[in-house]
């Protein structure tokens, strides 16, 4: 199980992050799939969220979940509010859709965990997440933006998902003792 | 307001100082009702995750007005619980008035790294 566990959250990293053919694909997206791309990447952290609060029983992950639902849905309430503005619409693409197919296999296998198990595994995927999140947009997305709006949201947004990473790697140390 | 305010400024935390040594009660009483005429406002802005000054010095019955400039909502609250701003959104400000028994550190509950003093002297 835990070699299963660890394989999975490599395998999101490297995808995201660790193979040069993805960076450099990453890297090609236009600003409006790169915002699809931060939108779907919000929304999978609110999903995750979700699980924790119907599974987990321990009070400090639900504080974090609930932390997460709370910031993610802060953050996409600007980006849609500044999409609105712009006048345009967040566009569909591969990384947005291969995010949400490593989500859906991450979900499937974090609903079958209970107790400690399920709290450790949640911490470990979130520090993983957020890791993997953080250096693709400070990476492949942010040097590429070219509206200024669009980037200033994205670096704001970066140091919202910083501060998770450094949250994230606080549970884990937590739910491990 | 300004002119005659230094006097009781200086009158009320004394009064106050002396009411801490002699007892909690009086203390809270006497701290607010004097320092109405010449209370401080103390302004915290949380930006970039951080609360900035991270540490103030403020006196019984003082404003501390926290404005919140993230996009992320934030609190300040009290290591101990006992005191808490509840949440502020983006571009809220939520303030409280300082009274003598506020612990003095303080976070964000929602992001325990974000950490705050405010010394009550």
């Amino acid at each position: 199980m835990k070699t299963l566990s660890s394989f999975l959250a490599a395998g999101v990293a490297a995808f995201l992050v660790a193979s040069p053919a993805s960076a450099q694909d990453a890297a090609d997206l236009n600003d409006l799939e790169i915002a699809h791309v931060a939108y779907v990447a919000d929304n999978i952290d609110i999903r995750y969220a979700h699980l924790a609060l119907a599974i987990s029983t321990n009070p400090a992950i639900h504080e974090f979940a609930k932390t997460m639902i709370r910031d993610h849905t802060a953050v996409n309430e600007q980006a849609l509010a500044l999409l609105d503005k712009l006048g345009a619409q967040a566009q569909d693409n591969f990384l947005s859709r291969t995010l949400l197919e490593n989500a859906d296999k991450l979900v499937d296998e974090m609903a079958d965990l209970r107790g400690a198990e399920f709290d450790k595994r949640y911490a470990e995927n979130e520090l993983a997440y957020h890791r993997a999140v953080n250096d693709l947009v400070e990476n492949a997305f942010i040097p590429n933006i070219e509206n200024a709006e669009v980037k200033a949201l994205f670096e704001a947004g970066l140091e919202i998902f910083k501060a998770h990473q450094g949250h994230a790697e606080m549970m884990v140390e937590k739910v491990s003792q | 307001m300004s002119g005659r305010s230094r006097r009781s400024v200086l009158v009320g935390g004394a009064a106050a100082f002396a009411a801490a040594l002699s007892g909690r009660g009086a203390y809270g009483h006497n701290g607010i009702d004097h320092s109405k005429e010449g209370a401080a406002h103390h302004t915290v802005t949380i930006e970039r995750f951080k609360f900035v000054p991270a540490a103030i010095d403020a006196k019984v019955g003082d404003t501390v007005t926290w404005t919140n400039a993230d996009i992320a909502p934030h609190t300040a609250t009290a290591a101990d619980g006992s005191w808490d701003t509840g949440t502020i959104r983006k571009g809220e400000a939520k303030s409280i008035t300082v009274s003598a028994e506020m612990a003095p550190d303080y976070f964000c509950r929602f992001h325990p790294a974000m950490k705050g003093v405010l010394s009550v002297g």
